[in-house]
């Protein structure tokens, strides 16, 4: 159902030519630009952390969910107010961004990767292989994401790296059954079959063709995924079960300001509002990226 | 081929758009502006309690029957029948026989069907009233008590109570039937003999003396069964066995969702009317587990209370103030505190000098003013070992360690004794479920004051447990309510061998000794003396835990609701039947 | 054909097989087991004696494997077991709960199709205009929103500017369709939104391959009303794609029911997940999951086939 064709815009022989090309490309998807300009920004200002402000993520300076500008115990100024437990909202936003983009990169990349070489494998090896691949696949598909990432960072306790191999798993299914789609149709066509009859090794035949051809499907997946990550930890964190105190993420600071709304609504709606704008920045730069690499794909969840 | 077409004005719009609608939501639901200082609110600050208002718990019940509870009430009862009650909690059963629980939910929710043979006034949660015994007399050598049973009382199906009902109750008690646990009645395991004396008295004999014991049948999870209901086919199987004697008749009810109940029109408790309690027609109770969900309930009059765990304190006094004059709050003092546990299997805490250089250096104010609330309330108050029902909780600023004047000496005392163990820069592993993770995280915040690196290892309940039960930890966030309001309940449930400190530091001899003279002290000075020598071993020669504050309690946001006596709902661990309870006329429910 | 829907049924067997052997190990990866959670619930008492009991009443102190094969053989039995905790049988709790659930997703997706058809619709025939332009932004907008905050945004907005919340008291739908409704409406909307937000593109980009079609350009040189051409010929197959995606995107639907039912205290299958996850009750999460995972499995299957009988261009395996 869905295929890939290759887009001259982005293949290898003009690659040397990027900046121009960078250039038409944003000029012909203002909104990828505009959602990879926000991204950049958000990008520094979270690597900007301990620069920015003066203040640890970690350490009380005020009353609880102190105001938008203001000053502490210690007149320290908070420019964003202070959270559940008096902390500086500014500071903690780029830590937290820290860990929610960690788990935002690292959650699709090792699932679409992951995805990847099962859906190649799969759909190269055929038979057997393939049909009991698919098993797995389906029954992986079929269940709530959620409910497996919850078993799963409970088995490995609580930590960033629990988080990330959990939220990974949910793309692993859908990521490998539309790369094997893709390389199915890729298997059948006259290169493929002519290195098979020229005795090239199944290796060589998976990492030189069908694995750089997949790259394009794999990457609109991967960028599907940051965004998807970044909302799926926030839900995890509302249940308990996502990145535990005292590292901060995006979705624990919502999750735990909850309690605090009616003493001053900034302080979830401060976290809620950038994991939306950034949620939407990278889904723009995805929309962009997936018109660019594959139009067929557009569209499809 | 298609090409995206939007520019960037729409998406600047999108995200004005979001940004003004949360905004908006701010100056509506902050209830002020979000720049402006936080205003103490008039009804919670009058309201938090006070550490003078504690009650005084070891007081020993009187051996004569205590005043009835009609008497100090007004005689006039206009308007205050009818209606029906709706109450919003946290959780409500997953259980119909809630014995087998430990957990504080299901009582909510059962405990109105049900008669104790005594109960603890609601008003102070201490003192002993009469339920379904109009007397009681303690045995001069306090190992038995003798219970005066009323007359006529009827359970819900007709059948009428007799003293076999009360007899069976506590054996079923005393041995639970294969493979069921009370895990709140272990204390009725050391009964020894349940004697009918005649067709209203009956003797209940306990093993060690106990002054105390009394304490037991009060308790939320002592009700009187039916022994002819519970010993039917399936047992307690559905809401239709939840029979007993109590103000309410159980009419609909169904797992962790609801329970609804009507006026027991044969209750054996009369109002100043002359007819019998309760005033209400019926009573619910309603599982919303979410704060924000139970704010909404309340504020658009579908609830009546909102009921909010100790932990939830901060969430009601946030919606007090931003409701405004609709609600009310009232709180319930609790017998609990929130203290860190302290893994003696292993150094350093199996040395006393190092427990003593952790409860040195918490800086006990410090964590008072990072917990204090925008409003300016507080949280918690300090406090020693026994919370609540400390009988010498006014002293405890002189007695203990960390107070304003004693402050500085004690943290550098401290200082010293950790540098002496080698312990300066120490780092520790500290356990916590993640519903406390907030308090969990404040403590590390006052020991990385004092030079101490904790590792916060936060998990959900069973995790923790786990991580208690291999003791692979340092110290870990603890806060228990104890049922039962007495010192002596609170070290045996808490700090003992056997109580829920399984990590904790062996206790001094001494203490035994200096329980046993507390429990078998009939009159209340020999009882204070003996309480006031366990608190000076424990923070001398013991230091099992480092009491971190006193838990402010319960609270609850209540509308429409009116009740006959003074006092807090008190509805945790003390009885409360709802019995003199009515609702005014602005209830849509009336 | 009928050796493909033959073929697709027949794979539900090895897929179920491997659907109870991962929920079987999902439940067992937890840490501690449902003494732990059952003590632990209540502080941190440590009863050794009541962990042992509890344990060996339930068989959790047997070896792995066997467990495992007293699951399986249960299953064969088609028994789905007893809860660990409360006692009632898990095909009880599932009755109990699967309406709210079931309910709670078809009324998003109804929620998220009656959006997304017509704004997707007026998308593509406004293309490049700015209602289109508007469209796609905020389709892009709810897709950023995590739906448990839009559902407690959307509570305190109603709250403070309406007064009103909704019902707390649980019917069932036929008992009080109107309550039910209240009730469902706001987390509905909430899950609703971001399924919209899938759709509402997919709904545009496949109206505009139509549009380009032949036929479509003859009829609207000829002049016919564009809206008879749309309702007639576009509008059938917009539908078809948006039933496909409920399908694949049904177990993504489930996880915001697992969210938004606790806050808004519906007693579905989420929630029941979620406490017997924290209580490490494993039969009844074991039970559940499976439930959940076959029903989205055969759910997937229909539509499927469904699809295969409507659209004759799919080029059978």
């Amino acid at each position: 159902m869905i295929t890939a064709t290759n887009n001259p815009e982005l293949s290898p022989t003009r690659a040397n030519r990027t900046g121009s090309a960078a250039w038409r490309i944003m000029r012909r998807h203002p909104t990828g630009a505009v959602g990879l300009a926000i991204t950049i920004l958000i990008l520094l200002f979270i690597l900007s952390a301990g620069i920015l402000t003066p203040h640890k993520y970690d350490r009380t300076l005020s009353g609880k969910a102190a105001p938008m500008m203001s000053r502490g115990f210690d007149d320290e100024l908070l420019v964003l107010g202070g959270d559940e437990l008096g902390r500086d909202i500014l500071t903690r936003l780029q830590h937290a961004g820290r860990t929610s983009f960690v788990i935002g990169l690292a959650a699709p990349l090792l699932g679409v990767t992951l995805g990847t070489i099962i859906g190649i494998v799969s759909a190269y090896r055929g038979g057997v292989v393939d049909l009991l691949v698919q098993r797995v696949v389906d029954v992986l598909i079929s269940l709530p994401g959620l409910v497996l990432a919850m078993a799963v960072t409970l088995a490995l306790g609580f930590s960033v790296w629990g988080v990330i191999i959990a939220l990974s798993l949910n793309v692993v299914g859908g990521s490998s059954r539309v790369v094997r789609s893709h390389a199915l149709t890729q298997s059948q066509l006259e290169y493929v079959q002519a290195a098979r009859a020229l005795g090239a090794s199944d290796l060589r035949i998976i990492f030189r063709h069908l694995l750089p051809n997949s790259m394009a499907v794999s990457l609109v997946l991967f960028t599907v995924g940051v965004g998807a990550a970044i909302t799926a930890e926030a839900g995890l964190s509302f249940l308990g079960l996502g990145v535990q105190p005292p590292t901060p993420s995006w979705g624990n600071m919502l999750t735990f300001a909850q309690q605090y709304f009616r003493f001053g609504a900034h302080i979830a709606v401060i976290p809620g509002l950038t994991i939306a704008i950034v949620v939407f920045a990278i889904n723009l730069v995805g929309d962009s990226l997936r018109d660019i690499l594959d139009p067929h794909l557009r569209g499809r969840g | 081929m298609m090409k995206p077409q939007i520019t960037s004005t729409p998406t600047a719009v999108a995200l004005l758009v979001m940004t003004l609608a949360a905004f908006a939501v701010i100056v509506s639901c902050g209830g002020e502006d979000p720049t402006a200082t936080p205003v103490p609110a008039q009804p919670t600050a009058t309201q938090a309690p006070a550490p003078t208002e504690a009650p005084a718990p070891t007081e020993a019940p009187e051996p004569t029957a205590a005043p009835e509870p009609t008497a100090a009430m007004a005689p006039d009862s206009d308007g205050k029948r009818g209606g029906a009650l709706i109450r919003g909690v946290s959780r409500t059963l997953r259980a119909w026989d809630y014995n087998t629980e430990a957990v504080w939910f299901a009582p909510q929710s059962l405990q109105r069907h049900y008669s104790n043979l005594v109960r603890f006034d609601p008003a102070d949660g201490t003192t002993i009233i009469p339920d379904l015994a109009t007397e009681w007399a303690i045995a001069d050598d306090a190992a038995g008590i003798n219970f005066t049973i009323r007359d006529g009382v009827q359970f819900h199906d007709g059948q009428g109570l007799t003293l076999e009902d009360i007899k069976w109750t506590f054996e079923r008690s005393k041995s639970p039937p294969e493979g069921e646990r009370y895990p709140r009645l272990l204390a009725l395991q050391s009964i020894t003999d349940i004697t009918i004396i005649d067709d209203n008295n009956i003797t209940i004999a306990y093993e060690n003396p106990n002054a105390e014991f009394i304490q037991n049948f009060a308790a939320a999870w002592g009700i009187v069964f039916a022994q002819h209901v519970m010993e039917q086919e399936g047992g307690m199987n559905g809401p239709d066995r939840v029979v007993g004697t109590g103000p309410f008749i159980i009419d609909e009810a169904e797992m962790e969702e609801f329970v609804t109940s009507r006026n027991n029109p044969d209750y054996f408790l009369d109002a100043p009317d002359g007819d019998p309690f309760p005033y209400l027609d019926e009573m619910t109770t309603v599982a919303l587990s979410d704060v924000e969900a139970r704010i909404a309930a309340i504020q658009t009059g579908r609830i009546d209370i909102a009921s909010f765990d100790p932990a939830e304190f901060a969430p009601a006094v946030g919606a007090l103030n931003s409701i405004g004059d609709s609600v009310r709050m009232e709180i319930s003092p609790l017998a609990g505190i929130n203290y860190l546990s302290m893994n003696a299997n292993g150094p350093p805490f199996d040395d006393l000098k190092a427990r003593r250089a952790a409860y040195l250096l918490f800086d006990r104010l410090r964590m008072q003013q990072l917990e204090s609330l925008p409003t300016g309330e507080f949280a918690s108050v300090p406090t020693g070992f026994f919370g609540t029902v400390d009988p010498f909780i006014d002293e405890i600023p002189d007695i203990w360690e960390v107070s304003k004047d004693t402050r500085e000496e004690a943290l550098a005392e401290g200082q010293a004794l950790a540098e002496e163990l080698g312990l300066d820069g120490f780092e520790m592993v500290v356990g916590s479920r993640s519903f406390f993770q907030e308090l969990a995280q404040l403590a590390a915040q006052v020991y990385a004051d004092a030079g101490w690196e904790v590792t916060l290892n936060v998990g959900d309940s069973a995790a923790n447990a786990e991580l208690i039960q291999n003791a692979n930890f340092e110290m870990s966030m603890s806060t228990p309510n104890v049922v039962l309001p007495s010192v002596s309940a609170f070290l045996l449930e808490q700090y003992l061998p056997g109580g829920r400190e399984a990590n904790a530091a062996p206790p001094p001899d001494k203490i035994y000794d200096l329980l046993t003279e507390l429990q078998g002290a009939t009159d209340p000075v020999d009882a204070l003396a003996a309480t006031r020598e366990i608190q000076k071993v424990m923070r001398e020669e013991w230091i099992p835990v480092v009491p971190m504050g006193k838990q402010v309690g319960s609270s609850e946001l209540v509308a429409n609701y009116v009740q006959d006596r003074p006092g807090a709902l008190g509805q945790w661990f003390n009885l409360h039947t709802w019995t003199d309870v009515w609702i005014d006329e602005n209830s849509p429910r009336k | 054909m009928r050796d493909y829907i033959i073929r697709r049924v027949l794979l539900l067997i090895p897929n179920l097989f491997i659907l109870a052997t991962l929920t079987f190990f999902l439940a067992r990866v937890l840490p501690g087991d449902v003494a732990l959670g059952l003590v632990a619930e209540d502080g941190s008492v440590i009863d050794q004696e009541a962990v042992l009991v509890i344990r060996e009443r339930l068989g959790l102190d047997d070896p792995m494997p066997i467990q495992y094969a007293r699951w399986m053989l249960q299953l064969l039995q088609g028994d789905l077991g007893k809860s660990d905790v409360s006692d009632l049988s898990v095909v009880h709790i599932v009755a109990e709960t699967a309406e709210v659930t079931f309910l709670l997703a078809i009324l998003s997706v109804i929620i998220g199709a009656a959006m997304a058809i017509p704004f997707g619709i007026l998308s593509a025939m406004m293309r490049g205009r700015w209602p289109d332009q508007v469209i796609r932004t905020f389709s892009a907008v709810f897709l950023a929103l995590p739906n448990f905050w839009l559902g407690i945004l959307l509570l305190l907005a109603l709250v403070t500017w309406f007064s009103w919340s909704p019902p707390i008291f649980q019917e069932t739908f036929l008992d009080a369709p109107v309550k039910q409704f209240q009730r469902l409406i706001l987390p509905a909307v909430a899950i609703g939104t971001s399924f919209a937000a899938v759709a509402t593109r997919l709904t545009r980009s496949t109206m505009l391959e139509v549009l380009n079609q032949d036929y479509i350009r003859t009829a609207r040189a000829k002049g016919l009303f564009p809206n008879r051409v749309i309702i007639r010929h576009a509008l059938p197959n917009a539908v078809l794609p948006i039933i496909t995606l409920s399908a694949l995107l049904f177990a993504g639907l489930l996880n915001g029911a697992v969210v938004l039912e606790r806050i808004f205290a519906l007693p579905g299958m989420g929630v029941e997940i979620v406490t017997a996850t924290s209580e490490r009750d494993f039969q009844l999460l074991q039970g559940l999951v499976l439930v959940l995972g076959a029903f989205v499995m055969v759910w997937m299957l229909l539509i499927d086939l469904v699809y295969v009988a409507l659209d004759k261009r799919i080029q059978l395996e």
